[in-house]
């Protein structure tokens, strides 16, 4: 105590200087955060990694990497009429030393016609003399003359900084008409019932729920993968003379008529005589009984057949085969999962790390004796949903990969994946697939689509996972 | 002299009050109006063409200089010619994909059209974008907006009648559960007292108005004014518009680890 209150005695000059240096190096400390806190805004809502995280179970399965690291998947939002140009002259440059210059049976019928005037977004200067670098202009030069140039404009990939536009501010994927969802737990969340009963299950969503040692039921939702997918109808409208509406008089006039018959009560003239009964016929009990019984339940239950132990490329990731979250492929997941803002939302660092602390749980207490039964570690589940395409047209067909892995210290049991599919999406038949052994079970929602359910047979142990397939066509 | 002084307090604290309900009110209308729908109430599909698309330029966003890819489908066998300076391309064989800006007017000529009695016929309807798509860099023209000139459509039009199709693109959590094609299209019919846009407004958003049966070119040629001033559009190869259901080859040789 005593030295404390030496400490705070009053400063020499020295410790003057060194507390003004110090407050400088903070200055320039808290600047440079401020300077990044754009760009990694998200990590300082995510949750810190606990110091005394347990490893993992499981040789082949290390420990996830920290939610900080996945806040940096999201993508840069620039100022898309600037950002990327140098990248696009490079990639220019590159193309024309690879390729000689196209002939004019190669060219593209460019019809554009003396459109020269500059334009570019509100607020944001246009490129001179032109369009805005993301406007549509009839193709990468001639990339007629590479093998792949028809899968789009953008022969060698999409340079840097060439995104779709989209508002500030704005979560992406946007706009919304122009996606369809699959996966996540929308309002209201799902939750299951001690029955297992699952109560909240909306279009889109995608969830699992276990049972964990100590009798209660968690519920985890998957990431949410959205698919570009617009669709169009139109309203039509004929104007004619055969559509104007012609008024014309009555013709028939309904008047009330009177009554003309006049019917008279007339008098009976037959009359029934009652006869005596001659013979006395017993009664007979009933010789058969029918027994009414109350429907009983059908539930159809489908095992997988089959399961393709081959990895398409889509699925070339470490959290899909092995179930490990690996750094170096988060750009990747993020677009397989087809939204790097996708990770984040909180559900998914979340899911990914939390303090593993052991649960207590006070069973009996008594006034003399206490016993404690103590269920060390805590059950986690993780789903990852996957797409092998981030566009579709009416009719494609769209494949998905859940990965599901017990990433907790308990043993999970009872393990249920619940997929509803959005009203877009119709599940091909015979197409789910499943690693582990499982009820495969579809019914009808709201939607007019399938609810997609795998009921795991087998408990899971601590670093157990597996991975599920299914296919469905853009409706 | 108290009291006074209380009344003038009890003045300037209502004046003080009305000050700032005017300033929270002159934010949240200015809020409002900055998050107003996307919605055409104000006007209808029978403005002449042209003027819906320019009110939509004049709302702002990415939209003076997009062409925006659009594909003119019609009956199998018809021929589709877009106009250009002066006059009409080469007939091409339906569908065409074509780029076309937003807010102006493209009229196009429909040629072949299927069926004996209209042998020799030809349809000029008019195409007016007056929205856009935004998708993924390097899709856009996987992704055009259909108009589609049915055959219905052509013979009303040529039996003398105007038709009028507003092409929108669907509420993905208002949609049908029919499976569909791009080349097949949905479309509902108004009554005569209805208002097509409207009608697509609330059903979804807006994106091109497609006018057949109005009036015919005149005998010396298509004027200026016919073609709506003949503005620029982009012909879109047929290769950029390739679905890329075959560019996922399937990778052998890796298992799916077994768990323990």
């Amino acid at each position: 105590m005593t030295h404390v209150r030496q400490n705070q005695t009053p400063r020499h000059p020295r410790h003057l200087e060194r507390a003004a240096l110090v407050a400088l190096v903070a200055i320039s400390l808290c600047a440079c955060q401020a300077g990044v806190s754009s760009s990694v805004g998200a990590s300082k809502q995510a949750p810190q990694p606990a110091v005394n995280t347990p490893p993992m179970i499981g040789a082949a399965h290390p420990s996830p990497a920290p939610p900080r690291a996945v806040a940096h998947a999201q993508p840069q939002v620039g100022c898309p009429c600037c950002s990327g140009e140098a990248d696009y002259a490079k990639f220019s440059v590159a193309y024309d030393q690879k390729n000689p210059p196209p002939t004019a049976t190669q060219a593209p019928t460019v019809q554009q016609v003396g459109y020269t005037e500059p334009c570019g977004y509100p607020g944001i200067p246009g490129h001179a003399g032109g369009l805005p670098l993301n406007a549509w202009i009839g193709g990468p030069h001639d990339g007629y003359t590479h093998p792949t140039a028809h899968i789009s404009q953008y022969p060698y990939g999409v340079p840097a900084g060439v995104s779709a536009w989209a508002p500030a501010g704005v979560q992406r994927p946007w706009p919304h008409d122009e996606f369809i969802f699959d996966g996540g737990d929308k309002q209201p969340h799902v939750e299951v019932a001690p029955d297992w009963t699952v109560h909240g299950l909306q279009l889109e969503d995608t969830v699992a729920h276990f049972d964990t040692l100590d009798g209660r039921t968690l519920v985890e939702p998957a990431n949410r993968v959205p698919l570009y997918a617009p669709r169009f109808a139109a309203v039509r409208k004929v104007y004619g003379i055969e559509a104007h509406h012609h008024r014309t008089p009555a013709l028939v006039h309904d008047q009330p008529s009177q009554v003309v018959i006049e019917q008279d009560a007339q008098l009976a003239v037959d009359a029934d005589q009652y006869l005596h009964m001659r013979t006395n016929l017993g009664i007979k009990s009933p010789i058969t009984n029918l027994e009414e019984r109350g429907p009983v339940t059908l539930m159809v239950q489908l095992t997988p057949e089959t399961f393709l132990e081959n990895f398409a490329p889509y699925e070339d990731l470490q959290i899909i085969r092995a179930g490990i979250y690996d750094n170096s492929e988060k750009a990747r997941l993020s677009q397989m999962a087809a939204a790097a803002t996708v990770w984040t939302i909180k559900q998914a660092p979340q899911v990914i790390l939390d303090e593993t602390q052991p649960l207590t749980a006070v069973v009996e207490t008594k006034a003399q004796e206490t016993v404690k039964y103590e269920l060390a570690g805590k059950p986690r589940l993780r789903i990852v949903k996957v797409a092998n395409r981030t566009e579709a047209r009416p009719g494609d067909i769209v494949e998905f990969t859940l990965r599901f892995d017990n990433i907790g210290t308990q043993t999970i049991g009872n393990v249920t994946i619940i997929d509803s599919l959005t009203t877009r999406l119709e599940y091909a038949p015979d197409t789910a697939q499943c690693s582990r052994r499982a009820n495969f079970i579809t019914e009808e929602n709201i939607g007019d689509s399938l609810v997609l359910r795998w009921e795991i047979i087998e408990p899971m142990k601590p670093g157990e996972g597996g991975v599920i397939r299914f296919r469905c066509r853009v409706r | 002299m108290s009291v006074r002084l209380a009344q003038c307090a009890g003045v300037w604290a209502v004046r003080g009050m009305a000050a700032w309900t005017v300033l929270v009110l002159l934010a949240a209308s200015t809020a409002l109006a900055q998050y107003r729908p996307n919605v055409h109430y104000l006007q209808s599909a029978d403005l002449p063409p042209g003027a819906i698309g320019s009110h939509q330029l004049l709302r702002g966003g990415p939209l003076p200089g997009y062409f925006q890819p659009v594909e003119i489908q019609a009956p199998p066998g018809a021929r589709i010619s877009l106009a250009t300076a002066g006059g009409f391309t080469e007939p091409q064989p339906a569908p065409v994909v074509v780029g076309l800006l937003i807010g102006h007017v493209y009229r196009i000529k429909v040629t072949d059209i299927p069926g004996e009695q209209n042998i020799g016929q030809e349809a000029f309807p008019t195409i007016e974008v007056i929205n856009r798509l935004y998708p993924p860099p390097g899709y856009e023209a996987r992704f055009p907006v259909p108009v589609q000139l049915a055959q219905d459509d052509l013979e009303t039009a040529l039996s003398g009648q105007f038709v009028t199709r507003v092409v929108y693109l669907e509420d993905p959590f208002n949609v049908l559960p029919v499976a569909e094609t791009p080349q097949t299209q949905r479309y509902y019919e108004v009554h005569p007292q209805d208002d097509p846009l409207e009608v697509a407004d609330r059903l979804g958003r807006p994106m091109a108005i497609a006018r057949l049966g109005s009036r015919q070119p005149d005998a010396t040629g298509p004027s200026s004014a016919f073609l709506y001033g003949a503005p620029p559009w982009l012909s879109i190869p047929k290769a950029y518009c390739t679905p890329v259901d075959k560019l996922d080859p399937i990778r052998e040789g890796r298992d799916i680890p077994r768990t323990p």
